[in-house]
Protein backbone atom coordinates (compact mmCIF):
# COMPACT_ATOMS: atom_id res chain seq x y z
CA UNK A 1 0.00 0.00 0.00
CA UNK A 2 1.54 3.56 -0.85
CA UNK A 3 0.87 6.45 1.27
CA UNK A 4 -2.03 8.06 -0.31
CA UNK A 5 -3.78 4.22 -0.26
CA UNK A 6 -3.07 3.88 3.58
CA UNK A 7 -5.64 7.20 3.53
CA UNK A 8 -8.14 6.04 2.11
CA UNK A 9 -8.06 2.90 4.37
CA UNK A 10 -8.03 4.97 7.01
CA UNK A 11 -10.78 6.97 5.94
CA UNK A 12 -12.71 3.41 5.43
CA UNK A 13 -12.00 2.19 8.13
CA UNK A 14 -13.11 5.06 10.33
CA UNK A 15 -15.96 5.12 8.62
CA UNK A 16 -16.56 1.16 10.12
CA UNK A 17 -16.27 2.16 13.75
CA UNK A 18 -18.58 4.88 13.27
CA UNK A 19 -20.74 2.37 11.86
CA UNK A 20 -20.50 -0.33 14.60
CA UNK A 21 -21.07 2.75 17.08
CA UNK A 22 -24.09 4.46 15.50
CA UNK A 23 -25.35 0.56 15.37
CA UNK A 24 -25.39 0.15 19.12
CA UNK A 25 -22.23 -1.22 19.60
CA UNK A 26 -20.18 -1.16 23.09
CA UNK A 27 -16.41 0.98 22.57
CA UNK A 28 -14.66 -2.27 23.59
CA UNK A 29 -16.13 -3.99 20.45
CA UNK A 30 -15.62 -0.85 18.27
CA UNK A 31 -11.98 -0.49 19.10
CA UNK A 32 -11.62 -4.56 18.78
CA UNK A 33 -13.26 -4.73 15.35
CA UNK A 34 -11.06 -1.90 14.20
CA UNK A 35 -7.87 -3.37 15.89
CA UNK A 36 -8.59 -6.52 14.15
CA UNK A 37 -9.54 -5.15 10.40
CA UNK A 38 -6.02 -3.23 10.43
CA UNK A 39 -4.05 -6.26 12.05
CA UNK A 40 -5.76 -8.05 9.14
CA UNK A 41 -4.27 -5.67 6.31
CA UNK A 42 -0.55 -5.74 8.01
CA UNK A 43 -0.66 -3.03 9.73
CA UNK A 44 2.48 -2.78 12.14
CA UNK A 45 1.53 -1.05 14.80
CA UNK A 46 -2.40 0.26 15.36
CA UNK A 47 -3.54 2.71 18.22
CA UNK A 48 -7.77 3.19 18.43
CA UNK A 49 -9.36 5.57 20.55
CA UNK A 50 -13.08 5.61 20.99
CA UNK A 51 -15.31 7.66 22.94
CA UNK A 52 -19.03 7.89 22.66
CA UNK A 53 -18.65 11.31 20.46
CA UNK A 54 -14.92 10.97 18.81
CA UNK A 55 -13.01 8.17 16.70
CA UNK A 56 -9.08 8.49 16.62
CA UNK A 57 -7.09 6.38 14.94
CA UNK A 58 -3.23 6.21 14.48
CA UNK A 59 -1.67 3.34 11.62
CA UNK A 60 1.74 2.29 11.35
CA UNK A 61 2.00 0.53 8.04
CA UNK A 62 5.51 -1.20 7.41
CA UNK A 63 8.06 1.18 5.55
CA UNK A 64 5.81 4.35 6.19
CA UNK A 65 5.22 7.08 8.39
CA UNK A 66 1.85 6.44 10.72
CA UNK A 67 -0.73 8.13 9.80
CA UNK A 68 -3.70 9.54 12.42
CA UNK A 69 -7.34 10.39 11.17
CA UNK A 70 -10.04 11.82 13.51
CA UNK A 71 -13.76 11.73 13.39
CA UNK A 72 -16.13 13.52 15.52
CA UNK A 73 -19.22 11.55 16.05
CA UNK A 74 -22.83 13.71 16.23
CA UNK A 75 -25.54 11.22 16.22
CA UNK A 76 -26.50 10.06 19.28
CA UNK A 77 -25.91 6.47 19.11
CA UNK A 78 -29.36 4.48 18.01
CA UNK A 79 -29.90 1.46 17.75
CA UNK A 80 -29.76 -1.40 14.70
CA UNK A 81 -29.25 -4.52 15.57
CA UNK A 82 -29.17 -6.03 12.54
CA UNK A 83 -26.73 -3.87 10.94
CA UNK A 84 -24.24 -4.49 14.39
CA UNK A 85 -24.96 -8.29 13.42
CA UNK A 86 -23.91 -7.52 9.97
CA UNK A 87 -20.72 -5.73 10.25
CA UNK A 88 -19.44 -8.14 12.96
CA UNK A 89 -19.78 -10.53 9.97
CA UNK A 90 -17.82 -8.30 7.80
CA UNK A 91 -15.18 -7.80 10.17
CA UNK A 92 -15.44 -11.53 10.53
CA UNK A 93 -14.83 -12.10 6.90
CA UNK A 94 -12.10 -9.26 6.40
CA UNK A 95 -10.24 -11.14 9.07
CA UNK A 96 -10.23 -14.36 7.87
CA UNK A 97 -9.52 -13.15 4.11
CA UNK A 98 -8.86 -9.39 3.52
CA UNK A 99 -9.94 -8.37 0.07
CA UNK A 100 -9.17 -5.19 -1.42
CA UNK A 101 -9.69 -2.20 -0.29
CA UNK A 102 -12.34 -1.13 -2.76
CA UNK A 103 -13.97 -4.14 -1.79
CA UNK A 104 -14.08 -3.71 1.57
CA UNK A 105 -15.76 -0.58 0.58
CA UNK A 106 -18.08 -1.50 -1.77
CA UNK A 107 -19.04 -3.99 1.11
CA UNK A 108 -19.36 -1.50 4.02
CA UNK A 109 -21.84 1.04 2.15
CA UNK A 110 -23.97 -1.79 0.86
CA UNK A 111 -24.79 -2.62 4.50
CA UNK A 112 -24.82 1.21 5.41
CA UNK A 113 -27.31 1.78 2.32
CA UNK A 114 -30.26 -0.55 4.08
CA UNK A 115 -32.63 1.01 6.28
CA UNK A 116 -35.18 -0.89 8.99
CA UNK A 117 -38.69 -0.83 7.80
CA UNK A 118 -40.61 2.25 9.38
CA UNK A 119 -43.20 -0.11 9.58
CA UNK A 120 -41.40 -2.41 11.82
CA UNK A 121 -40.25 -0.10 13.88
CA UNK A 122 -43.98 1.20 14.21
CA UNK A 123 -45.54 -2.44 14.96
CA UNK A 124 -42.59 -3.19 17.30
CA UNK A 125 -43.47 0.23 19.35
CA UNK A 126 -47.03 -0.53 19.37
CA UNK A 127 -46.50 -4.23 20.83
CA UNK A 128 -43.97 -3.34 23.50
CA UNK A 129 -45.98 -0.08 24.93
CA UNK A 130 -49.28 -2.68 25.09
CA UNK A 131 -47.35 -5.53 26.29
CA UNK A 132 -45.69 -3.15 29.00
CA UNK A 133 -48.75 -1.78 30.42
CA UNK A 134 -50.25 -5.41 30.60
CA UNK A 135 -47.37 -6.70 31.90
CA UNK A 136 -47.02 -4.11 34.66
CA UNK A 137 -50.57 -5.16 35.19
CA UNK A 138 -52.74 -3.22 33.66
CA UNK A 139 -55.70 -4.45 31.85
CA UNK A 140 -56.39 -5.29 28.30
CA UNK A 141 -58.12 -1.89 27.58
CA UNK A 142 -54.95 -0.24 28.96
CA UNK A 143 -52.39 -2.47 27.03
CA UNK A 144 -54.60 -0.84 23.66
CA UNK A 145 -54.82 2.43 24.52
CA UNK A 146 -50.94 2.47 25.38
CA UNK A 147 -50.78 1.22 21.99
CA UNK A 148 -52.12 4.20 20.44
CA UNK A 149 -50.14 6.47 22.84
CA UNK A 150 -47.32 4.47 20.93
CA UNK A 151 -48.39 5.50 17.81
CA UNK A 152 -47.92 9.13 18.68
CA UNK A 153 -44.02 8.65 19.66
CA UNK A 154 -43.74 7.21 16.89
CA UNK A 155 -45.10 9.76 14.76
CA UNK A 156 -43.49 12.85 17.03
CA UNK A 157 -39.83 10.37 16.53
CA UNK A 158 -40.39 11.10 12.77
CA UNK A 159 -41.81 14.14 12.39
CA UNK A 160 -41.18 16.33 15.48
CA UNK A 161 -37.55 15.37 16.49
CA UNK A 162 -36.11 17.14 13.49
CA UNK A 163 -37.12 20.07 14.76
CA UNK A 164 -35.93 20.06 18.26
CA UNK A 165 -32.75 21.26 19.23
CA UNK A 166 -31.12 17.90 21.17
CA UNK A 167 -31.71 14.63 22.50
CA UNK A 168 -33.01 16.23 25.71
CA UNK A 169 -35.83 18.76 24.38
CA UNK A 170 -37.16 16.10 22.18
CA UNK A 171 -37.50 13.80 25.05
CA UNK A 172 -39.16 16.72 27.29
CA UNK A 173 -42.13 17.32 24.76
CA UNK A 174 -42.73 13.76 23.70
CA UNK A 175 -43.17 12.55 28.12
CA UNK A 176 -44.86 15.58 28.16
CA UNK A 177 -47.25 14.73 25.21
CA UNK A 178 -47.58 11.23 26.41
CA UNK A 179 -48.88 12.29 29.95
CA UNK A 180 -51.33 14.64 28.49
CA UNK A 181 -52.88 12.59 25.78
CA UNK A 182 -52.83 9.40 28.25
CA UNK A 183 -54.58 11.52 31.00
CA UNK A 184 -56.88 13.17 28.75
CA UNK A 185 -58.13 9.75 27.58
CA UNK A 186 -58.57 8.16 31.04
CA UNK A 187 -60.95 11.41 31.79
CA UNK A 188 -63.26 9.83 28.98
CA UNK A 189 -62.48 6.48 30.20
CA UNK A 190 -62.74 5.96 33.57
CA UNK A 191 -61.87 2.37 33.95
CA UNK A 192 -58.76 2.81 32.46
CA UNK A 193 -55.78 3.00 34.49
CA UNK A 194 -53.13 5.85 33.46
CA UNK A 195 -50.54 4.60 35.57
CA UNK A 196 -50.41 1.39 33.89
CA UNK A 197 -50.53 3.10 30.45
CA UNK A 198 -47.84 5.52 31.53
CA UNK A 199 -45.57 3.00 32.65
CA UNK A 200 -45.82 1.21 29.13
CA UNK A 201 -45.05 4.46 27.46
CA UNK A 202 -42.30 4.66 30.25
CA UNK A 203 -40.54 1.66 28.78
CA UNK A 204 -40.55 3.34 25.32
CA UNK A 205 -38.60 6.16 26.31
CA UNK A 206 -36.79 5.26 29.47
CA UNK A 207 -32.81 4.88 28.00
CA UNK A 208 -32.38 1.30 29.16
CA UNK A 209 -30.29 0.47 26.69
CA UNK A 210 -28.05 3.37 27.08
CA UNK A 211 -27.56 2.59 30.57
CA UNK A 212 -27.07 -1.01 30.37
CA UNK A 213 -24.48 -0.38 27.85
CA UNK A 214 -22.52 2.60 29.29
CA UNK A 215 -22.30 -0.31 32.60
CA UNK A 216 -20.77 -2.50 30.38
CA UNK A 217 -18.18 0.16 29.07
CA UNK A 218 -17.34 0.96 32.52
CA UNK A 219 -17.29 -2.64 33.91
CA UNK A 220 -15.34 -3.35 30.74
CA UNK A 221 -13.01 -0.83 31.44
CA UNK A 222 -13.61 2.16 29.21
CA UNK A 223 -14.23 4.49 32.10
CA UNK A 224 -14.52 7.67 29.72
CA UNK A 225 -16.88 6.77 27.36
CA UNK A 226 -19.20 4.85 29.76
CA UNK A 227 -19.53 8.02 32.28
CA UNK A 228 -20.55 9.94 28.95
CA UNK A 229 -23.32 7.71 28.50
CA UNK A 230 -23.61 7.30 31.92
CA UNK A 231 -24.72 10.55 32.49
CA UNK A 232 -26.75 11.04 29.31
CA UNK A 233 -28.78 8.19 30.05
CA UNK A 234 -29.27 9.74 33.68
CA UNK A 235 -30.36 12.90 32.11
CA UNK A 236 -32.45 11.71 29.90
CA UNK A 237 -34.67 9.77 32.59
CA UNK A 238 -34.55 12.86 34.40
CA UNK A 239 -35.94 14.47 31.90
CA UNK A 240 -38.72 12.00 30.90
CA UNK A 241 -39.72 11.65 34.68
CA UNK A 242 -39.77 16.05 34.54
CA UNK A 243 -41.78 15.89 31.13
CA UNK A 244 -44.71 13.10 32.93
CA UNK A 245 -44.31 15.46 36.17
CA UNK A 246 -44.94 18.29 34.12
CA UNK A 247 -47.85 16.96 32.42
CA UNK A 248 -49.37 14.94 35.80
CA UNK A 249 -49.34 18.15 37.55
CA UNK A 250 -51.05 20.28 34.96
CA UNK A 251 -54.04 17.90 35.16
CA UNK A 252 -53.83 17.88 38.55
CA UNK A 253 -52.68 14.11 39.28
CA UNK A 254 -53.89 10.82 38.26
CA UNK A 255 -57.67 10.93 37.78
CA UNK B 1 -51.50 -17.95 38.70
CA UNK B 2 -52.87 -16.15 35.90
CA UNK B 3 -51.55 -13.03 37.02
CA UNK B 4 -47.96 -14.50 37.04
CA UNK B 5 -48.89 -16.30 33.23
CA UNK B 6 -49.80 -13.17 31.85
CA UNK B 7 -46.81 -11.43 32.91
CA UNK B 8 -44.37 -14.05 31.53
CA UNK B 9 -46.55 -13.61 28.25
CA UNK B 10 -46.20 -10.04 28.12
CA UNK B 11 -42.28 -9.72 28.93
CA UNK B 12 -42.09 -11.95 26.27
CA UNK B 13 -44.16 -10.05 23.62
CA UNK B 14 -42.30 -6.85 25.00
CA UNK B 15 -39.20 -8.27 23.98
CA UNK B 16 -40.25 -9.19 20.98
CA UNK B 17 -41.64 -5.53 20.40
CA UNK B 18 -38.21 -3.94 21.62
CA UNK B 19 -36.57 -6.38 18.98
CA UNK B 20 -38.48 -5.08 16.20
CA UNK B 21 -38.36 -1.58 17.25
CA UNK B 22 -34.56 -1.98 17.25
CA UNK B 23 -34.16 -3.64 13.75
CA UNK B 24 -33.22 -7.12 15.29
CA UNK B 25 -32.67 -10.21 12.74
CA UNK B 26 -35.83 -11.84 12.07
CA UNK B 27 -34.48 -15.22 12.89
CA UNK B 28 -33.50 -14.02 16.26
CA UNK B 29 -37.16 -12.69 17.10
CA UNK B 30 -38.25 -16.18 18.61
CA UNK B 31 -35.02 -16.28 20.88
CA UNK B 32 -36.07 -12.86 22.16
CA UNK B 33 -39.19 -13.80 23.18
CA UNK B 34 -37.89 -16.90 25.03
CA UNK B 35 -34.79 -14.64 26.25
CA UNK B 36 -37.67 -12.17 27.55
CA UNK B 37 -39.55 -15.02 28.94
CA UNK B 38 -36.59 -16.29 31.07
CA UNK B 39 -35.57 -13.40 32.61
CA UNK B 40 -38.65 -12.58 33.99
CA UNK B 41 -39.08 -16.30 35.30
CA UNK B 42 -35.83 -16.03 36.53
CA UNK B 43 -36.67 -12.64 38.34
CA UNK B 44 -39.98 -14.29 39.47
CA UNK B 45 -38.14 -17.99 40.74
CA UNK B 46 -35.57 -15.60 42.62
CA UNK B 47 -37.88 -12.91 44.28
CA UNK B 48 -39.91 -16.00 45.82
CA UNK B 49 -37.26 -17.77 47.36
CA UNK B 50 -34.80 -15.03 48.18
CA UNK B 51 -37.48 -12.22 49.01
CA UNK B 52 -34.96 -9.77 48.14
CA UNK B 53 -35.33 -7.33 45.06
CA UNK B 54 -31.78 -6.73 44.90
CA UNK B 55 -30.49 -10.34 44.58
CA UNK B 56 -33.54 -11.06 42.49
CA UNK B 57 -32.52 -8.49 39.89
CA UNK B 58 -28.86 -9.88 40.01
CA UNK B 59 -29.80 -13.45 39.63
CA UNK B 60 -32.04 -12.25 36.48
CA UNK B 61 -29.25 -9.92 34.79
CA UNK B 62 -27.21 -12.64 35.44
CA UNK B 63 -29.60 -15.37 33.47
CA UNK B 64 -30.05 -12.93 31.14
CA UNK B 65 -26.35 -12.51 29.56
CA UNK B 66 -25.58 -16.06 30.09
CA UNK B 67 -28.49 -17.22 27.53
CA UNK B 68 -27.52 -14.11 25.20
CA UNK B 69 -23.61 -15.71 25.59
CA UNK B 70 -24.95 -19.19 24.97
CA UNK B 71 -26.59 -18.16 22.01
CA UNK B 72 -24.10 -16.18 20.34
CA UNK B 73 -22.05 -18.65 20.20
CA UNK B 74 -24.46 -21.30 18.96
CA UNK B 75 -24.94 -18.35 16.33
CA UNK B 76 -21.60 -17.48 15.63
CA UNK B 77 -23.17 -13.84 16.07
CA UNK B 78 -22.46 -10.80 18.59
CA UNK B 79 -23.83 -11.18 22.18
CA UNK B 80 -25.24 -7.49 22.62
CA UNK B 81 -28.59 -7.83 20.84
CA UNK B 82 -29.62 -11.08 22.33
CA UNK B 83 -28.94 -9.49 25.81
CA UNK B 84 -30.37 -6.34 24.96
CA UNK B 85 -33.54 -7.72 23.55
CA UNK B 86 -33.76 -10.47 27.03
CA UNK B 87 -33.29 -7.56 29.82
CA UNK B 88 -35.77 -5.04 28.33
CA UNK B 89 -38.33 -6.93 30.67
CA UNK B 90 -36.19 -6.19 33.79
CA UNK B 91 -35.70 -2.32 33.13
CA UNK B 92 -37.23 -0.59 36.41
CA UNK B 93 -39.70 1.36 34.94
CA UNK B 94 -42.45 1.42 37.22
CA UNK B 95 -40.26 2.38 40.11
CA UNK B 96 -39.34 5.44 37.54
CA UNK B 97 -42.61 5.52 37.85
CA UNK B 98 -44.37 5.50 41.07
CA UNK B 99 -41.03 7.83 42.24
CA UNK B 100 -41.70 10.51 40.65
CA UNK B 101 -45.39 10.43 40.89
CA UNK B 102 -44.63 10.55 44.70
CA UNK B 103 -42.25 13.35 44.06
CA UNK B 104 -45.30 15.06 42.43
CA UNK B 105 -48.11 14.18 45.09
CA UNK B 106 -44.71 15.78 47.29
CA UNK B 107 -44.87 12.19 49.31
CA UNK B 108 -40.91 12.26 49.84
CA UNK B 109 -41.31 8.93 52.08
CA UNK B 110 -42.31 7.46 48.88
CA UNK B 111 -40.37 8.74 46.90
CA UNK B 112 -37.35 8.12 48.71
CA UNK B 113 -38.73 3.79 48.70
CA UNK B 114 -39.37 3.89 45.03
CA UNK B 115 -36.36 5.81 44.34
CA UNK B 116 -33.86 3.32 45.83
CA UNK B 117 -36.04 0.39 44.23
CA UNK B 118 -35.06 2.02 40.90
CA UNK B 119 -31.41 2.50 41.52
CA UNK B 120 -31.18 -0.96 43.42
CA UNK B 121 -32.68 -2.75 40.00
CA UNK B 122 -30.14 -1.16 38.03
CA UNK B 123 -27.06 -2.52 40.00
CA UNK B 124 -28.51 -5.48 40.33
CA UNK B 125 -28.88 -6.01 36.98
CA UNK B 126 -25.39 -4.28 36.20
CA UNK B 127 -24.00 -6.66 38.58
CA UNK B 128 -25.79 -10.13 37.22
CA UNK B 129 -24.40 -8.88 33.88
CA UNK B 130 -20.95 -7.88 35.07
CA UNK B 131 -20.40 -11.42 36.96
CA UNK B 132 -21.85 -13.93 33.90
CA UNK B 133 -19.29 -11.40 31.16
CA UNK B 134 -16.13 -12.81 33.72
CA UNK B 135 -17.40 -16.30 33.69
CA UNK B 136 -17.69 -15.66 29.78
CA UNK B 137 -14.39 -13.99 29.23
CA UNK B 138 -12.91 -16.79 31.19
CA UNK B 139 -14.73 -19.27 29.30
CA UNK B 140 -13.13 -17.89 26.24
CA UNK B 141 -9.64 -17.71 27.86
CA UNK B 142 -9.80 -21.66 28.59
CA UNK B 143 -11.08 -22.80 25.43
CA UNK B 144 -7.98 -20.71 23.50
CA UNK B 145 -6.26 -22.49 26.20
CA UNK B 146 -6.70 -25.78 25.99
CA UNK B 147 -8.58 -26.40 22.52
CA UNK B 148 -6.42 -24.44 20.38
CA UNK B 149 -3.23 -26.14 20.99
CA UNK B 150 -4.37 -29.59 19.84
CA UNK B 151 -5.83 -28.85 16.42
Amino acid sequence: MGEAEVSHFLCILIKMGEALQNSGAEVFRVEDTLNRIAAAYGAQEVNVFVITSSIVVTLTMPQLPPQTQTRRLRHASGNDLLMLEELNALSRRICAAPPSVEEFQKQLDAILAKRAAPRLRLAGSVLAASSFAVFFGGSLWDGLLAGVIAVLVFWMERCLAPFCMNGVEFQFIASFCCGISTLLFCRIGPQLHADKILIGIIMLLIPGIMLTNSIRDILLGDIISGSLRLVEAILMAAVLALGMMAAIWLMGGIA
Amino acid sequence: MMQVLSQLLSAALGSVGFGLIFNLNRRYLPAAAVGGFLAWLAYLLADHALSSAFLANLLAGFCAALYAEILARCCNAPSTPFFITSAIPLIPGSTLYYCMNAVVSSDLRAAEHFGEQTFLAALGIASGMAIAWCLADLSRKLHVLLVRPRK
